[in-house]
């Protein structure tokens, strides 16, 4: 990057506020990116926005944009999350069973999202409470809580689901995919509770600084606690929906899923050193990476080569990122 | 004292039932498990015809020092075959080569271990249980079809064998055509979703080949949620319960699954014939069977 481009934009943006706004915000590169790949994916294939395609994208990302919106408090809290997976699985299985018992189904799916939530207390308390590293406890209870699910299981899938579970997941409410109306609600919530309540203030403050947060009198450990809470319940309702979406519970469910939420919300732009990031990133970050499965199929590109492509997107949307921010600070 | 007296007895036992015929130690990697059940029955069959002492004795869950701890017992008996399967190579070869040097032969089923010295090993050729794929394939499309295939690892060797004999097999027939090839990793969320985009991609797509377990039952799902039951033919491999499902409901045409009745049958009859001084082949296939409405009902896994 050459000073003189740098300045070139520098005078450009004083007649053009718009870019400006862009350059500031913390969400536009991804969203240019974004743009982009839904530019060649239509060029390459001109099915590809179409509603049918589209609604198959929503409800595939949903299950780990789901899951993004509760790492989105983890991250900026300063934590770290790797048991997310595994929840999903336990979870799946919790209500897999529950209804082989003949459960009503919204018991069973109550049950599923508080066995997830469950699972996020226990995470929260021995990282928290042990003074663990997060990413250390997190590990710890990603092989437990697949092991249990291993244990229960015997590794063979739940199937056959009675009938009306299926729905669930695999149902629409005008026209959308009800996994992704549920996204939709859910970010609406925690965009909220992130932005404009104290308890969102909060988990801010402890990300920059735990000390002064103490000091100002915030309960730090109940604060950092209350993430695994929200990632843990979080994964728990996706097992449920992922569950109703296979109409089987799957034992390997929802494995290597933390790289693919960790993805999601480091390209929408939160930090990994806590204190910075919000839901919007979040939430266009988690679209394109839920993209993209689609995307290479859509484009025909060979299945041989389609880790090269996700590694060299998620490293131009970082780098995007970290180039907007340069040019955001040159602007001052 | 009362210890001591029960020790003899088992040994006297022990010696009277050597010298009454021939024993055999079958150690699976897993008891009481729906797919080593049929093995076990296999096993059971050849020790009755040969008129061999089975000892059939393996861990509930999977655990490689049980397995160790059992061929080990093996061994320490003096029996005159053994059979396992190798759930891992590098801690099993040694034991495994133990046992042939003290004279008893081995015989590895289901998973081989070429590294070790065993003696022999029965179970699939995955490149002939892909070729029977593709032959089952073009007969159903008459020879004609554009087919997108639907792997899971990409360096899982028993699929990318299953894949070659498939290829090997198609490529006979000039309008069988592989128009596009993806990976699910073994994971039927993403088999499903990935087996929607390729049938958006490509949508001259009339055939569908799962070459891992959840093939089936993904892509089932997939033409089923599409609307296009019946004008995409979905075939695969293995035999979890959802793909026998698909099958009768005729979501799905029909599967390819292993032989493990004759892993047990040959697990026991090659150690019995190799015990007494046959000479063996290194390897030996058990074969596959195509599964379709046909014969689903009848489908006797249990047939030699």
């Amino acid at each position: 990057m050459s000073a003189t481009h740098v300045n070139g934009s520098g005078n450009q943006n004083r007649k053009l506020p718009l870019f400006y706004r862009l350059i500031q915000n913390s969400s536009a590169s991804v969203l240019v990116l974004l743009v982009i790949l839904i530019v060649i994916g239509r060029f390459m294939n001109s099915s590809f926005l179409d509603w049918g395609n589209l609604t198959s994208i929503f409800r595939s990302t949903s299950f780990v944009a789901i899951i993004a919106l509760g790492m989105t408090f983890v991250f900026i809290a300063l934590e770290l999350d790797l048991s997310v997976g595994s929840v999903v699985a336990l979870s799946g299985i919790v209500v897999g069973m529950l209804l082989k018992e003949g459960v009503p189904i919204p018991v069973a799916c109550a049950a599923g999202v508080l066995s997830g939530l469950a699972s996020g207390i226990v995470t929260g308390f021995v990282i928290v409470h042990f003074n663990i590293p997060s990413m250390i406890g997190s590990l710890g209870m990603q092989f437990i809580l697949r092991g249990v699910v291993y244990v229960v299981t015997k590794g063979i899938p739940l199937y056959p689901l009675p009938e009306g579970f299926e729905k669930l997941g695999l149902g629409s409410v005008l026209g959308v995919p009800t996994p992704w109306m549920v996204y939709m609600a859910l970010a609406l919530i925690f965009w909220y509770l992130l932005k404009h309540t104290t308890y969102g203030r909060a988990i801010y403050a402890i990300g920059g600084n735990k000390d002064t947060a103490w000091l100002c009198g915030l309960n730090v450990k109940t604060l950092r606690m209350s993430t695994y809470w929200i990632t843990g319940a979080l994964s728990g309702l996706v097992g449920v929906l992922l569950a109703s979406r296979l109409s089987s519970a799957q034992p390997n469910a929802g494995q290597t899923w933390e790289m693919l939420v960790i993805a999601s919300i480091i390209v929408g732009g939160v930090s990994m050193f806590g204190g910075v990031g919000n839901i919007i990133g979040t939430v266009i970050g988690s679209l394109l990476i839920g993209m993209l499965t689609n995307f290479l199929v859509m484009i025909r590109l060979s299945v041989y080569w389609q880790n090269i492509a996700i590694g060299v997107i998620i490293l131009g949307a970082v780098i995007m990122d970290q180039y907007r921010k340069t040019l955001a600070l040159r602007m001052r | 004292m009362k210890k001591t007296f029960g020790f003899l007895v088992a040994l006297l036992l022990c010696a009277a039932v050597t010298s009454a015929g021939q024993r055999v130690t079958f150690v699976p990697p897993l008891v009481a498990n729906p797919y080593w059940d049929v093995v076990e029955r296999g096993a059971r069959l050849a020790a009755k015809e040969h008129n061999v002492e089975l000892d059939y004795v393996g861990p509930t869950q999977l655990d490689i020092n049980e397995m160790m701890k059992y061929l080990e017992a093996a061994i320490a008996q003096r029996v005159d075959g053994i059979a396992t399967m190798a759930l891992n190579e590098a801690a099993l070869a040694p034991i495994i080569n133990q046992a042939v040097d003290a004279g008893i032969p081995v015989i590895l089923v289901d998973t081989d271990a070429p590294k070790s010295r065993r003696t022999a090993y029965a179970g699939t050729n995955n490149v002939t249980a892909g070729r029977v794929l593709g032959e089952n394939l073009a007969r159903i499309k008459n020879g004609k079809a554009k087919i997108g295939m639907m792997t899971g690892a990409l360096d899982q060797p028993s699929l990318n064998q299953r894949m070659e004999g498939f290829r090997q097999a198609i490529a006979n027939y000039p309008d069988m055509v592989e128009v596009a090839l993806e990976g699910d990793n073994s994971d039927l969320q993403l088999c499903i979703q990935k087996g929607e985009a390729m049938l958006r991609a490509y949508p001259e797509i009339d055939a569908l080949a799962g070459f891992e377990g959840f093939g089936v039952p993904g892509l089932s799902r997939v033409v089923k949620e599409a609307g296009k039951v019946g004008r995409i033919t979905v075939v695969g491999f293995d035999d979890l319960a959802d793909t026998f499902a698909f099958i009768r409901d005729g979501i799905a045409t029909g599967t390819t699954v292993q032989r493990q009745f004759m892993m047990g049958y040959l697990g026991v009859e090659l150690a019995i014939k190799a015990a007494n001084g046959e000479k063996l082949d290194s390897i030996y296939d058990t074969g596959v069977m195509f599964i379709d409405k046909s014969n689903i009902e009848t489908f006797n896994p249990e047939a030699k």
